[in-house]
Parts: C-alpha cells; structure tokens; sequence
C-alpha cells in the first residue's frame, strides 16, 4: 500500500430535486485495499458510485480518481466497474460482449478472454446469447468485464446479488483475492457479514451523509456485548451505568445486555461483586458489524 | 483520439450488424426496390394502360347485315409500322379500309407510346437504381430515422449505456462513433439495394426491352451523387431522432419524433399553403429543401418528397438550411447527451 489515495472526495454532493442523494460526502479511498460501501437502501451508495464513475453530475463537490481531477476519462480506463445489475447487450454472447468491450478498450487478447471467463467460472456458458442467462451469470460476466484490461480499481455494487451459497462463497473468495497491493476493490453491499468477510475498510452511509469510517477492526474496537443475570438486575444496571468504559447498559427481559470492550467482561463481574450483587449467568462476545451497523444508523436517523 | 474514434466506429458497426433490425430494415428497402423495377417492367410487357380500339365493319347481303371484320386493337399491335397480323389476311379493299383504322389508332396511341419508352427507359440501367432510390426515399427516410432511435434508444434500454460509458469510453465519442456507424450503415444499405436492382435491371435485360432510350437518360455519375445526396438529406431526420432519443431515453419517441414531425408538415402544408406569408416559411422547411436536394440528382425520374415541391431559391440554399437543420438538431443532441446522468435500464 502506498500513500496515493486512489479515490477522494470532497463535499461530493447530488441533489435530485429536494431530494439529497448524497450530501457532502468526503472520504479517502487508499490503494490496496477492499473498500466497502455499507448503507441503508436509498443512502446514497449507487450514487456515489455513479458519481465516481461519470454517469452522474455532482451538483456540488469534487472528488478525483488516481489523483486525477481533470482527465476523468483517462482515469476510468483504469477502472472496472459492476453498478448493480450488469447489463450486456441480450443479442450477443457472453464472450461477444466482451470481446466488444476489449475492442472499445483497444487493449487485450483472445486468451485474456478466455481467462476471464474461466476465472468467473462462465467458460462452458460463454457462447450464449447474454438474454439467456440467469442473474448469477449475469453477475459473473459483469465481473468478468469489470477485469477486463488488468484494472487498478473495480468497483462492485452487490456483486453477489442473484447467486446461490456455493457461488456467493466463490464470488468473496475471488474478490478478496483480487484487492492485492496494486488493486482496490470499491465494495457496495447490503450483505454485511459479507462486507466483514471481504474488506479491510468500510464507509457508512445513511441518508447520504457519511456517519462512520474506518478499518472493521477499528470500528468493532472495544465493542462488545456481554449478556449478564444476577440477583439484583435493576441495582446491578445502575452500578454498571455508571462506570465510565461501559458504553451502554439496558434491561432485556431477564438479563441485563452491557456494551464494553470483551476484555474487560471480568471487570463487570468484580464490580458487582463490590456491591454484594452475584452474577448468576455471563456470555460475552465482540460485536459484529452487523449488529454495530443497525445502531449506528438507527441512531442517526433518530438524530434527524 | 482519432484512433480511438476510429475504434468505437468499427466495433458500433460489429454491434449494428449483429443485431436483427437492420437486416430487416434493408430487406424491406431491397423487397420494395424490387418492386418498384419488377412493377415497371410488368407495366412495360402486359402494358395495362394501353387505349384499346374496337373495330367492326359489315356488309349487307340478301337485306341482312352480315359482320366482315371484328377486332379490338392495343397501342401493342399497331406499334410502329407493325399490322395486325389478321388484317394481312384480307381482301385488298376492305384490308386498305381497315389500314386508315389502323393508321388512326396509331395517331392515338402516340402520347401512350411515351409512357411505354419511358417505362422501358427507367428499367434500364443506371435509371432502375435511380427510380428504386426516388420511389422508395420516403420510405427510407421513415427506415434510417428508426435505426438511428433504435441504435441509441436501445443502449438506453438495456442499460448498456452504463457498462458502455464505466470503461472510459467518453460520450461525445461514443455518440460520434454511433452517428458514424449508422451513416455507413446507411450507404451500404443503399449500395445493397442498388446492387440487387443492377442485377434485376441485367436479368430483365436479357428478357429483352422495347422502346426508344430517351435523350435525358441518367448517367451513372447520378448514382454516386444521387445516393451522397440522399445520406445528406438523411442528416436532419437522424439528428432529429437522435435528439428526441437522448431527451427522453426511449426508442418510440426517437421514432415518434421524426413521424409527427413528417406527418405534420404533410398535413399542415397544403392548409398553409393558401396564406402568402407560409411561402417565405416553405424555404425553410425540411422537406422542401430535401426536395430540392434531392431533385438536383434525380437524373430522369424526380418525385417530390413529403409533399415539399423544390424551393425556387436553389441547391445551396437547400444544402445551407439542411446544414443548418442538422447542426442544430445535432448540437442539441450531442449536449443532452453529454450532461444527462445515465441511470439503468429503462427496458424498452
């Protein structure tokens, strides 16, 4: 990884109407990594993306690919993109399609065809009309083309939408495979264990605004949930609210649910035993980015 | 950059001949132009507008009246110094009685005998290609506007605009590429078309022609310039097309733009016609000036366009204000195009 940012914005910002789609939005984009995009439906993720990649006008803001703010074009010749369902032309085949991309692309051979599509695992589908395939395949020739021409950056919008288990599973292999140190992967998906699985950062967008960025490491850092019952749940919930390192306590049915870092689970435990109060059952795990996502954005649109 | 054009042109031409519609659109041109010539030459032989004379004569014998001669004669049988071969059979006085009537009937047939040279004469080549391309502009001014929406209404429609657009292909680029490619498409087409009546005009040939060539006969230059002329006045209805397609992302009102434009000026010129100030107006319509255009390389055979009689200003100032045409319908089309976000496909 080196310290060129591959992507940046600055106050990227797009208005449809009253509507704001993305607003101001601004973020760095290192090379060499998996990027994930994570958002609600409608918070501006395929925007941006559009954005990145031309097809939509910012109404405000700027961003630059490969610090290239000026020739966009050229920047995108090095850049493979899915923006949500691939779509190919129906009367040509699989591999037409491509090698028609290749052309325009003016780079390439027959065999990097052949390649690619074994690759994405489309070899034995490859001379098909592209109206014939189903949504998985869809997906793979649509990765297919995004790798078409050796890119620096791809970018993914729900690249797994439509596969089975076996393909999906095959697909994050692939991707994460391919954010090495001279690529990067741009990953939008609502599939959250998928976007822990795959990337090494992550963006979150809620109504357009950024509202948390970071590795997944340093997002899930020093949150975890522990599940406690005790003799005295009520006087154990204001022993533990108070303590400073102990981000939220609530009652849920019969247990109390404290949000802390999992390392100091102990910790609760001697704390309650100071005010003679005796904990009975105590589970304790780190947070999943799923569960870290639902809260942060339940909490900005509550905020709104 | 010109590579790169160059490129993006000869792979929009990959994609156009792949797709079914163009071949289509050209069997319709070939099916027609090919009747138009067969048509001709069925008029030519079978000669079905031919003035036909009945002739009877009788004599009276023992006070009844008895029927010498009957026959019924087409501008065919009398045809230069040609008789009726029954006649030839008569007894000298009645068969000279019958001559004068078939003198007269001559006499008659001369202004349809016109019609029949000129018949033979537009089957003959270079005319055929030029009478298939006068017939059949119309039609294939309504053909080319439908490949041109159809060409880019279709990337709309897919949602391929997107993955078009994603590798850095550049728009302005993209739609000069696609305007390219169609107008090549175009000149094939016509190149086809004149191709396959060449080759009707040559079997017809073998089966023999009558009639005398007629002195304003075509030359073969007038194809070349017949067929620029036609890609030329195609221009403003492609742009036209193009525009509506990129306004409003669809293929049927790309198509629908060009006929209500064509249907208009057909059913509001000859209302509009009646007020002095439509004449200066009339300059300055398409079809008026395509008429022009295309009248200026017509070679024998000339036929108004739309309903647009020539303008009196001339054939420059035709090109001029179809230039004009052009460029503003195409500067239009372009800028649309360049600034309209590309969202996915509209599935139709």
């Amino acid at each position: 990884m080196d310290g060129n940012p591959v992507i940046q914005t600055e106050g990227l910002t797009k208005r449809f109407g009253s509507i704001v789609a993305v607003d101001d939005l601004s973020l760095t984009v290192p090379r060499g990594h998996v990027f994930g995009l994570l958002g609600p439906n409608g918070s501006g993720k395929t925007t941006t993306m559009g954005m990145l990649l031309g097809l939509t006008r910012p109404t405000a803001g700027s961003f630059r690919l490969f610090g290239e703010r000026s020739n966009h074009q050229a920047a995108l010749r090095r850049v493979g993109a899915i923006v949500e369902t691939p779509t190919f032309y129906p009367y040509l085949t699989g591999r037409q399609n491509l090698a028609y991309f290749q052309g325009i692309l003016g780079r390439g051979t027959a065999q990097e065809l052949d390649d690619l599509l074994d690759q994405v695992s489309l070899a034995d589908r490859a001379d098909d009309r592209f109206h014939t395939y189903s949504l998985g395949m869809k997906q793979r020739l649509g990765l297919a083309y995004a790798l078409l021409g050796d890119p620096e950056l791809l970018f993914l919008d729900e690249p797994t939408n439509g596969m089975d288990p076996a393909g999906m599973a095959e697909m994050r292999g692939l991707i994460r495979s391919l954010g090495t140190e001279d690529r990067t992967v741009f990953l939008s998906s609502h599939l959250l264990n998928e976007v822990e699985q795959v990337c090494d950062s992550v963006v979150i967008l809620s109504k357009g605004k950024l509202i948390a960025q970071g590795s997944v490491a340093d997002l899930l850092h020093g949150r975890g949930q522990t599940r406690l019952r005790t003799t005295d749940n009520a006087q154990a919930l204001t022993i533990l609210t108070a303590l400073d390192w102990v981000e939220e306590a609530k009652l849920e049915g019969e247990a109390l649910v404290v949000t802390a870092p999992p390392e100091r689970a102990p910790e609760l435990s001697a704390a309650l035993g100071r005010a003679e109060i005796y904990v009975t059952e105590m589970t304790s795990g780190a947070e999943s980015l799923e569960s870290y996502f639902l809260e942060i954005t339940a909490e900005e649109g509550e905020a709104t | 950059m010109i590579g790169h054009l160059i490129r993006l042109t000869v792979w929009e031409w990959h994609k156009l001949r792949r797709r079914t519609l163009p071949w289509f659109l050209l069997a319709i041109v070939v099916i027609l132009m090919q009747a138009a010539v067969w048509g001709a030459y069925v008029v030519h032989r079978t000669e079905p507008f031919s003035p036909t004379y009945s002739f009877v004569t009788s004599d009276e014998v023992d006070g009844e009246e008895v029927r010498q001669f009957e026959a019924e004669w087409t501008c065919k049988d009398v045809r230069g110094d040609r008789i009726p071969p029954e006649v030839e059979e008569l007894e000298e006085e009645l068969r000279e009685k019958v001559l004068e009537h078939v003198a007269d009937f001559r006499e008659n047939c001369e202004g349809y005998e016109e019609v029949y040279n000129l018949t033979g004469n537009v089957i003959r080549l270079p005319n055929s290609i030029l009478l298939g391309f006068t017939l059949l502009q119309g039609t294939m001014f309504i053909l080319v506007s439908i490949l041109a929406a159809a060409s880019l209404g279709g990337e709309y429609g897919w949602g391929t605009l997107r993955t078009v657009l994603t590798k850095g292909t550049g728009r302005w680029q993209f739609l000069t590429a696609k305007l390219v490619a169609l107008m090549l498409m175009a000149l094939t087409g016509l190149i086809v078309a004149a191709a396959s009546v060449a080759l009707s005009s040559l079997a017809i040939g073998l089966f023999g022609l009558g009639g005398d060539l007629l002195p304003r006969s075509a030359e073969w230059l007038d194809v070349p310039l017949k067929t620029g002329m036609l890609l030329y006045s195609f221009l403003p209805y492609v742009m036209l097309a193009l525009l509506a397609t990129a306004l409003t992302s669809s293929t049927a009102a790309g198509i629908t733009a060009f006929v209500v434009y064509y249907f208009v000026e057909t059913t509001l010129k000859p209302v509009l016609e009646n007020f002095d100030w439509f004449e200066r107006v009339s300059e300055y319509l398409i079809s008026t000036n395509v008429t022009t255009v295309l009248q200026t390389s017509a070679g024998e055979v000339s036929v108004s366009f739309n309903g647009g009689e020539a303008a009196e200003t001339g054939t420059l100032h035709a090109v001029l204000v179809l230039a004009a045409y052009t460029l503003v319908f195409g500067a239009a089309a372009f800028w649309l195009f360049q600034r309209r976000d590309i969202t996915g496909a509209k599935g139709g």
